[in-house]
């Protein structure tokens, strides 16, 4: 037996014993139920993502986002490059509105780029973006870019984790997503004194675009 | 674990004459419990979700070989390795080998309580790795050489002037003015973490959650940087406890809910990170190598015993943040990685009671880090059995076990009790002196008596005993 | 039975209950009119006090981890005060003594166990008993002055005593109730916790003393008697007129200053 299966085999032995003699283990309750009065849609998701420095914003269609990326990066003024993740569903044509911006597909590589995404969901309950990793996509471009402008469908915002676990378990059975990311507003340190400096490690401005159609 | 937690009283004074952390501390003391109330006070059913961390926390220690097994198959299955560790020791051996089988130079870390308590750092610096934290409060502490002195804000203890004082001392940069502005400091840090990040050979995380049900582990921050040091760098190990392993994602979720509440009155973390495992085929970015290391290092000795509820814990720092003892003097007067009352239980289960015995003895059993738990540890019981333990283990001429033996003795017979009550009120009487409020006041003590008297006065007794009173009017 | 909202009742009017005063070692020792007052509390509420021979209720033996000591004080007591139908004492330690901690001293099943299941039921801290049990919603005190309430730690967090001493001291006629800042704050005494480690409690209760000073209040209340020997020997030394008092005797109009 190597040294580690040894060691395997002696912790999981020590837990099994401790175990020995003690009550029997109750089964898992049902699932959490959030109070109604608690539950919350898009409003509540805008409401508490702003709480936390995100700004945002609705669009009727996906073919308006490139106009709002646009208006958002002349209204921060920043630089016109932006980097657009795979995982965005838009064809050449709805740029032709926002022709002003400079296209690329990444990586992110300057400190200063401007990283626009899609969503997996959103969760109200905290305004919680979910992002999960994918083929195409470089997981950690969204934690390298200085601004990112998050996508996401208004149907895909969900009340609560619950909701969200029940998605996700519709969505993967076998294999998961590599990396599933919940990101609440731009990073933020409270290292440096209180109140809290944005743009720690991760983004410094957060802005999300929520469609819906 | 090592601990300087012998020197608890010494360490204690230091802290109390230290001008800059009473400061800091203070602002712990005070806002801190507000923010957690303002918090709570949106979610109407917060006491109902601490049930329910409980019971999750509770059936996941009691499970913990299902769970782990379960957690190891999955991580297996999506490519990665899982090693175990029944001692620190070990499992800083399994970390120099990892890194020496990726031919690694340059390592970066992200915060984590345990790679703290079995000293990586100092294991992988001994073996030649150059080790960068990359929490902004660790990596300060670390260009310092100091320890942390809060779980969640390791750098507590430092201010913003000595900050800059260190980045000029370390940052090789060109200044053409002083450094002073926070805003800048940040800029700086970032910028020099950014190369480290980018530079990377091997990225090391700690682990909040592990999930059995998907084997993720699930890892929270509000900088990124954990995410940054678990996506960039070739080869990704996490090291983690053995006692984060929970059964499902519904778990995870509640307990999500209560820990950044908890923690800091925030709804969620900045960051919550799920990792599955490494680079899949046709990912163009990635971790190739990923490794879970399970740390034991006594916590399943702790399993079965009387401080099994111990395990429970989220680390979210509540306990500190509410406790007088902790906010009168700072995490680096208990002598461990764990202060405040989680640190005092769990000290002496890690690092032995004789090195530890003074943490468990400094708590006025104030009973608030119990009511603030969101998992429910009944903190100060835990703290009590301790102190069972260490009395049981002291001599039977031990001073205060006499005393305790006497004081037994003396309730037995109410004669004896009442006359040693008046006796005592005639004395105290006898000691006083006139002072405010037409009130009489004992200024000196001798003896034990000093140790009160020596810090504040002492009220004088009326001079006889509520029970001969009692017994003269009724006659 | 007697209207349950009335805080006195007639001379003469079929009693409500035997109370035992479990009047605590430093009530005992140090301020009498504690108990008096407590007494004088309860009889005005109608029921008969009674004080059996009575000594400590074990704590100090307790928290210092003194379990079989703690059991074997705690057999006595529980001996002497089963006869009675209720037992109070004013001081939420000593009462959460004997109704949080009591029975787990004894092994499950016992007869022991039960005996002290019983009279942890029947224990009360003084304030919670006038108000919960009792019904009293008013006294007929007097005091001219502003007072400031600090929460005992045991009282409050075994026993849930926080609304019922201020609900009581705002029925005082001419009080103003005044909130300092985190009133639940420890006060730095924790038993032997203040001679063992003084430096810290020193701190602690400083903390606690500017947070009672920024009241600005002239008393300062407190249902612990332990409480209130470690906040008022800070305010002496530090020099400060706040004048600390236990609950029971503002509630029985009993504060004259001096002794």
């Amino acid at each position: 037996m190597s040294p580690s299966t040894a060691t395997r085999a002696s912790i999981l032995n020590a837990i099994r014993r401790a175990r020995a003699g003690a009550d029997a283990v109750p089964d898992a309750p049902a699932a959490y139920q959030t109070p109604a009065a608690l539950l919350g849609g898009i409003e509540q998701f805008c409401a508490y993502a702003g709480e936390e420095a995100a700004t945002s914003e609705r669009v009727e269609r996906m073919d308006d986002v490139p106009s709002a990326v646009l208006r958002y990066v002349t209204g921060q003024d920043l630089a016109m490059r932006v980097v657009v993740g795979a995982d965005l569903e838009l064809d050449a044509a709805a740029w032709a509105t926002a022709q002003a911006l400079q296209r690329v597909s990444g990586p992110v590589e300057r400190d200063g780029d401007t990283l626009v995404t899609g969503c997996y969901a959103g969760v109200a309950e905290a305004g919680a973006l979910i992002m999960l990793s994918s083929s195409g996509e470089p997981n950690e471009a969204k934690f390298l870019a200085a601004t990112h402008i998050a996508v996401v469908r208004a149907a895909d915002i969900v009340p609560t984790f619950e909701a969200l676990w029940t998605r996700l378990r519709g969505d993967f059975t076998d294999q998961w997503p590599r990396t599933m990311n919940w990101i609440v507003g731009p990073s933020r340190t409270a290292d440096l004194g209180v109140p809290s400096k944005l743009g720690a490690h991760g983004p410094g401005r957060v802005h999300i675009i929520i469609v819906d159609a | 674990m090592e601990t300087t937690s012998r020197q608890f009283k010494q360490l204690s004074l230091d802290a109390l004459a230290n001008a800059t952390l009473q400061n800091s501390l203070d602002g712990v003391r005070e806002i801190m419990p507000r923010i957690r109330t303002a918090a709570l006070a949106e979610r109407g059913d917060f006491e109902a979700l601490c049930d329910r961390a409980q019971e999750i926390r509770d059936r996941a220690i009691r499970q913990l070989d299902t769970h782990l097994e379960e957690f190891e198959r999955r991580v297996q299955a999506a490519g990665g390795t899982v090693h175990w560790a029944a001692t620190g020791e070990e499992a800083c051996q399994i970390v120099v080998q990892i890194c020496r089988d990726v031919g690694a130079s340059q390592l970066i870390k992200s915060k984590s309580m345990v790679t703290e308590e079995i000293e990586l750092n100092d294991a992988l610096e001994q073996d030649g790795f150059a080790v960068t934290e990359t929490d902004l409060g660790e990596y300060i502490i670390q260009l310092r050489g100091e320890k942390p002195s809060h779980i969640l804000a390791p750098s507590l203890h430092v201010t913003l002037e000595e900050v800059a004082e260190t980045f000029v001392e370390h940052h090789d940069i060109e200044r053409s003015a002083p450094l002073t502005d926070a805003t800048e400091m940040l800029a700086e840090a970032r910028s020099i973490m950014r190369d480290k990040f980018l530079q990377a050979d091997v990225g090391i995380t700690g682990a909040n959650f592990l999930v059995a049900e998907t084997g993720a582990v699930v890892i929270v921050t509000n900088e990124g940087n954990a995410d940054l040091t678990a996506s960039l760098p070739d080869t990704h190990i996490v090291v983690t406890g053995i006692e984060k392993a929970v059964p499902t994602l519904d778990d995870v979720g509640v307990l999500l809910r209560v820990l950044a509440r908890s923690a800091i009155g925030e709804r969620l973390s900045n960051y919550t990170t799920f990792v599955q495992g490494p680079r899949r085929a046709g990912e163009a970015t990635g971790p190739e190598n990923y490794h879970v290391v399970l740390v034991d290092n006594g916590r399943s000795k702790m399993l079965g015993t009387e401080f099994q509820d111990m395990l429970r814990c989220i680390r979210c720092s509540a306990c500190l943040n509410h406790c007088p003892v902790y906010t009168a003097i700072g995490g680096h007067a208990y002598g461990s990685v764990y202060s405040g009352p989680m640190g005092a239980v769990l000290t002496p289960a890690f690092a032995g009671l004789p090195a530890a015995v003074h943490l468990p003895n400094a708590s006025t059993f104030c009973g608030r880090c119990e009511a603030v738990c969101p998992v429910r540890i009944p903190l100060p019981s835990l703290l009590r059995r301790w102190r069972q333990r260490e009395l049981n283990a002291r001599p039977a001429t031990d001073g205060q076990r006499i005393g305790l033996g006497l004081w037994r003795g003396l309730n037995r017979w109410p004669p004896l009790y009442n006359f040693a009550v008046r006796l005592a009120a005639i004395v105290l009487r006898s000691l006083s002196v006139p002072g405010r409020g037409g009130q009489r006041w004992i200024r000196r003590l001798p003896l034990v008596g000093a140790a009160w008297t020596d810090f504040r006065d002492l009220p004088a007794p009326t001079g006889h005993t509520f029970q001969d009173e009692w017994r003269r009017r009724k006659s | 039975m007697p209207d349950a909202e009335d805080s006195m009742n007639d001379a003469g009017a079929r009693p409500r209950g035997r109370v035992a005063l479990f009047v605590t070692c430093l009530v005992d020792l140090y301020r009498p009119q504690v108990g008096s007052a407590a007494a004088q509390l309860l009889e005005g509420a109608g029921y008969v006090v009674e004080v059996p021979p009575q000594g400590c209720c074990g704590q100090p033996n307790f928290n210092s981890g003194d379990r079989e000591g703690a059991r074997k004080i705690a057999a006595r007591v529980i001996d002497r005060f089963a006869p009675f139908d209720y037992v109070v004492a004013p001081s939420g330690s000593c009462a959460a003594m004997l109704r949080v901690h009591y029975p787990a001293l004894f092994p499950e099943g016992t007869d022991e166990r039960r005996a002290a299941e019983r009279l942890a039921e029947k224990t009360f801290e003084l304030t919670s008993f006038l108000y919960d049990v009792a019904g009293s919603r008013e006294v007929a005190a007097t005091l001219d002055a502003s007072v400031t309430y600090h929460d005992g730690c045991s009282g409050l967090r075994e026993l849930g005593v926080s609304r019922q001493p201020r609900e009581l001291l705002k029925s005082v006629s001419g009080i103003e109730l005044r909130e300092m800042n985190q009133p639940d704050a420890c006060c730095g005494f924790g038993g032997l916790f203040c001679v063992k480690y003084p430096q810290i409690s020193e701190r602690i209760t400083g903390s606690k003393v500017r947070d009672i000073l920024a009241t600005d209040a002239e008393y300062l209340v407190a249902g612990d008697l332990g409480c209130l020997l470690q906040m008022a020997g800070k305010l002496e030394r530090d020099g400060h007129d706040v004048k600390a008092v236990h609950v029971a005797e503002i509630l029985a109009g009993a504060t004259e200053p001096g002794d």
